[in-house]
């Protein structure tokens, strides 16, 4: 199903399909409810976001970038998996999902027309990135 | 007294970068703020403090209604040296502008996972220093 901003703007609850609060996710922690409905405020925030942004000329984010954000963002949160450690708008008008371990981080990185995986390992000093 | 601006860029010089708030976090700068912009062309933008009376200077390059909305990290300029790039003078509005021309935004583009690599051990390298953290995050 797609999520529409539209049908994001005036709840962050009535479409995301939790069953428990507490279900397990892939760390075996509870799922971050709260967490979650943030990272929804935020991505619709960035929504908001008018062109040169930042001061610096900065691209104003398109509806698509905030559809397949919130549709990504989803996607996680129906398989319960582990949510991002930040997420963030860029100048140039992607959005980034970012992961921390430590040794490794994780980015993907949307756009109007797809996502971007992309490893870090910060030991050896090498990233690999892959169209997901 | 501030260096000139047009004084070749030494060593023992530091650099500084504007962060938007959201590429800084618990004083750790994220690799997003220092990638390349697709402004940036020419290489990314970088100040030397030498040339400032404060570091904060730094910060009129910005709207004034944006700036408490940055925060400054400054490298050392063998921080980027010791990478493979070279650091040239650009004259600005703020003096003591600098370009990194090998972090620009088309070699960023077509070469990513190279450089996410390499820019990501540079904001992680303990040479880097917060210098000022942003004032405002409630920015939308």
């Amino acid at each position: 199903m797609k999520i529409l901003t539209r049908d994001r703007a005036t709840s962050t609850e009535a479409l995301v399909p939790f069953r428990s609060n507490s279900a397990a996710s892939l760390d075996g922690n509870s799922y971050d409810q709260h967490a979650f409905d943030s990272f929804c405020k935020l991505i619709l925030s960035f929504g908001e976001y008018v062109a040169d942004w930042d001061g610096q000329g900065a691209a104003a984010p398109s509806p698509k970038l905030i559809e397949n954000a919130l549709n990504y963002l989803t996607s996680i949160g129906r398989a319960y998996l582990l949510l991002p450690h930040d997420v963030s708008l860029t100048a140039d008008g992607t959005i980034v999902f970012e992961w921390k371990a430590v040794r490794f981080l994780q980015f993907v990185e949307i756009s109007d027309s797809g996502k971007h995986l992309t490893v870090i390992d910060t030991i050896n000093k090498t990233s690999h990135t892959t169209r997901i | 007294m501030p260096k000139s601006q047009n004084d070749p860029v030494s060593e023992e010089e530091r650099l500084v970068r504007l962060f938007w708030f959201t590429s800084i976090k618990d004083r750790v700068p994220s690799l997003i703020g220092i990638r390349p912009r697709n402004s940036e062309s020419e290489g990314i933008s970088l100040y030397r403090v030498e040339c400032l009376n404060c570091p904060l200077e730094a910060l009129e390059a910005i709207a004034a209604d944006k700036r408490d909305f940055y925060a400054l990290v400054s490298w050392p300029v063998t921080a980027i040296l010791s990478q493979g790039w070279s650091v040239k003078i650009d004259h600005d509005k703020v003096p003591g502008h600098v370009l990194i021309p090998d972090i620009n935004y088309l070699a960023w583009s077509e070469d990513k996972e190279n450089f996410r690599a390499r820019l990501q051990s540079l904001v992680t390298d303990a040479s880097h220093e917060v210098i000022r953290l942003p004032v405002r995050r409630d920015f939308g």
